[in-house]
């Protein structure tokens, strides 16, 4: 018992890499900004006093949390309201078209920051806070992406997001004020997603459960022929009732399997894969926004950061016909700072810099065949993407990278940018 | 490839732990299915039946579970963490049975000069496959409108379908019928009848301040 709750506690509270909240993070970042940017073309019809939900009503759907509770509690009485994290009850958020599309816009920005991991911190505390006032101004409106959308954004808020995969990060190593080594951080808001994401499924099927289409095996032809979800062709197999009934009791078999045996590392694999293969499909035929693409984003989280690491490094060896060579100007190298951010930013580990003896910059890809050298580092460094595409910036990060080589050998020694990171 | 042990050097300490765990007890409660409706009525009881008893013990059980959950639990002061939060979340998508009934909203309003036109509200089904994955949220809100418990929000639906049909400033809507159109889709070998049939179920009459107001236009 003793050593089970061992067990128990270094699972939940045990130190780890922070890699896979860092990609979580980005994922979520990036469809929460996807997500706020498409529901913003109808922004006066969802969220203003003009639109289909004026404040009163929208108050009418999520009241206040406050005053007397009902049932076998009722003799308990607040006797004031418990805030949400939500802004729509203070400025005049919730009656004020203004404010709201400063609240929205200010959201959106905390989106494209929290993907980015720029000012971490503040930018997914915001960006939790804005969706949050978001879903309590309208409740109308969510469905369960939304609902997915909105539990991961207040998790990545929760969690060190920042101390991996983000521009925080890529910063802090470029002016030396981090160590290149993966800082080790406390894994429970990880666990926290592992948990929910096996939650939405176990009580989903428990739902379902109850259901008798879903027990007779005829449940997945009722949605497949709601021409309000319909989306792409499905082929005309699929009406037939043994395939009807291998896609009711496959999806209950699936979302079991990823409420219960996920959590055995033997399985996780197949368990997830079986996932996306159902989320696909549902993506694929039914018109659902961006609900399996948030669901599946949060598979990493069954992943340790030391096991997404892994990938990416796997995933650069078997690309390794990408590698390139980068030489500095002569008589200039990298600072180590620099060279260990942009090692940061290449998780492929598909560009090597070295100390050059030519005037300029050089390059040469794995068939020794000369290249250009800027645009070759931007496209093999992953994180470069963003940014590399902008005339002239690469070269400039690249040129502001160096120090005169005496001064670095005066400095620290090192000669490649191996050396320097090592150091 | 083995999953890496995660490492204790280093101490969590037991304010956190104790975070986590009230967390996880309150999601949970939260996300946990609602009893059968006649068990929340306490029209219906749960206990064990002689002529089928492995039945009604599995019933017993399971709802049983649920009922405690939902009476003593979920509707304790428990709730207001998760809906303070944000963390509040009920998953019952296509749940407990999938929604066999296709449905689309149009309104008939009628203008101060006796003119009537049929309004159509938008219809994700008649979209080009791009719009339909940015206008979704109109199914959804339809969906809500839809129900009894939340139709408390149709006064607000048809006064905006009222905004949107008013053009003319001499001659504003004065009422909107709201009308429900809807096929049921039938069991599998079951013949399906392709046409909807509608029904109006909510009439309004234009609150013609606002409609000004919110045009900007004045009387």
């Amino acid at each position: 018992m003793r050593q089970w709750l061992r067990r128990l506690n270094d699972y939940w509270f045990g130190y780890g890499s922070p890699v896979t909240m860092g990609v979580l993070r980005i994922f979520v970042g990036f469809l929460a900004l996807a997500n706020f940017l498409m529901v913003s073309i109808d922004f006066d019809a969802w969220f203003t006093e003009r639109g289909y939900v004026p404040y009163d009503y929208a108050v009418r759907k999520m009241p206040d949390l406050g005053g007397k509770l009902v049932g076998p509690w009722s003799w308990w009485s607040l006797q004031f309201d418990i805030p949400r994290v939500s802004l729509v009850n203070f400025f005049d958020l919730g009656t004020s078209t203004p404010m709201m599309a400063f609240v929205y816009a200010l959201t959106l920005c905390a989106a494209v920051t929290t993907m980015l991991g720029l000012w971490t911190r503040v930018s997914t505390v915001l960006l939790a806070i804005g969706t949050v006032t978001i879903h309590h101004r309208n409740g109308f409106i969510l469905h369960g992406g939304d609902t997915v959308l909105r539990i991961m954004v207040l998790y990545v808020a929760l969690a060190p997001s920042g101390a991996a995969c983000s521009l925080d990060r890529v910063i802090a190593l470029w002016r030396g004020k981090i160590s290149p080594a993966m800082p080790q951080v406390s894994l429970w808001p990880q666990r926290l997603v592992t948990y929910n994401v096996a939650l939405v499924y176990l009580t989903t099927f428990w739902h379902k459960m109850r259901g008798d289409q879903w027990r007779n095996g005829t449940a997945t032809w009722y949605p497949a022929r709601l021409n309000e979800f319909d989306r792409f062709w499905v082929p005309s197999f699929f009406d037939y009732p043994p395939m009807v009934q291998l896609t009711t009791y496959g999806t209950l078999g699936v979302e079991l399997a990823l409420g219960t045996l996920v959590f055995f590392p033997q399985f996780r694999k197949w368990v997830l894969l079986a996932g996306l293969l159902m989320h696909a499909y549902i993506e694929y035929s039914m018109n659902i926004p961006l609900f399996a693409f948030v669901i599946c984003s949060c598979y990493v989280s069954f992943f340790s950061g030391e096991e997404v690491q892994d990938w990416f490094r796997r995933l650069g060896i078997r690309t390794e016909k990408h590698r390139v060579r980068v030489w500095t100007p002569k008589g200039r190298s990298m600072r180590p700072g620099p060279a260990a951010a942009l090692q940061a930013m290449d998780p492929l580990s598909l560009v090597a810099y070295t100390d050059g003896g030519d005037t300029a910059w050089t390059a040469r890809n794995a068939g020794d065949v000369p290249i250009e050298p800027v645009k070759a580092s931007w496209k093999r460094t992953l994180a470069a993407w963003p940014v590399g595409w902008i005339p002239g910036l690469w070269r400039r990060i690249l040129d502001r990278s160096l120090v005169t080589s005496e001064l670095t050998h005066h400095e620290s020694g090192p000669s490649s940018v191996a050396e320097a990171v090592a150091n | 490839m083995a999953v890496p042990t995660p490492s204790t050097e280093f101490k969590v300490s037991p304010g956190v732990k104790a975070f986590v765990a009230l967390h996880i007890v309150c999601i949970t409660i939260w996300a946990l299915p609602n009893p059968r409706r006649e068990y929340m009525n306490e029209t219906e009881k749960l206990g064990l039946r002689k002529d089928n008893l492995i039945q009604s013990l599995s019933q017993t059980a399971t709802e049983g579970t649920l009922f405690l959950n939902w009476k003593y639990l979920k509707r304790s002061p428990l709730m207001y963490y998760p809906l303070s939060t944000g963390f509040w979340q009920y998953w019952d998508m296509f749940a407990p049975n999938p929604a066999a009934i296709d449905l689309y909203l149009e309104a008939d309003v009628t203008f101060q000069d006796g003119k009537k036109i049929r309004f159509h509200y938008p219809r994700i089904y008649t979209m080009p496959i791009p719009l339909k994955y940015v206008k979704e949220r109109y199914r959804k809100f339809y969906e809500n409108v839809n129900t009894d418990d939340q139709g408390y929000i149709r006064p607000a639906v048809a006064q905006r379908i009222a905004l949107e049909s008013f053009d003319d400033p001499r001659n504003p809507p004065v009422e909107v019928v709201l009308i429900r159109n809807f096929d049921k889709i039938e069991g599998p070998g079951e013949r399906q009848d392709p046409t909807y049939q509608s029904v109006a179920f909510f009439t309004y009459r234009v609150d013609l301040a606002k409609l000004r107001r919110d045009k900007g236009t004045s009387p």
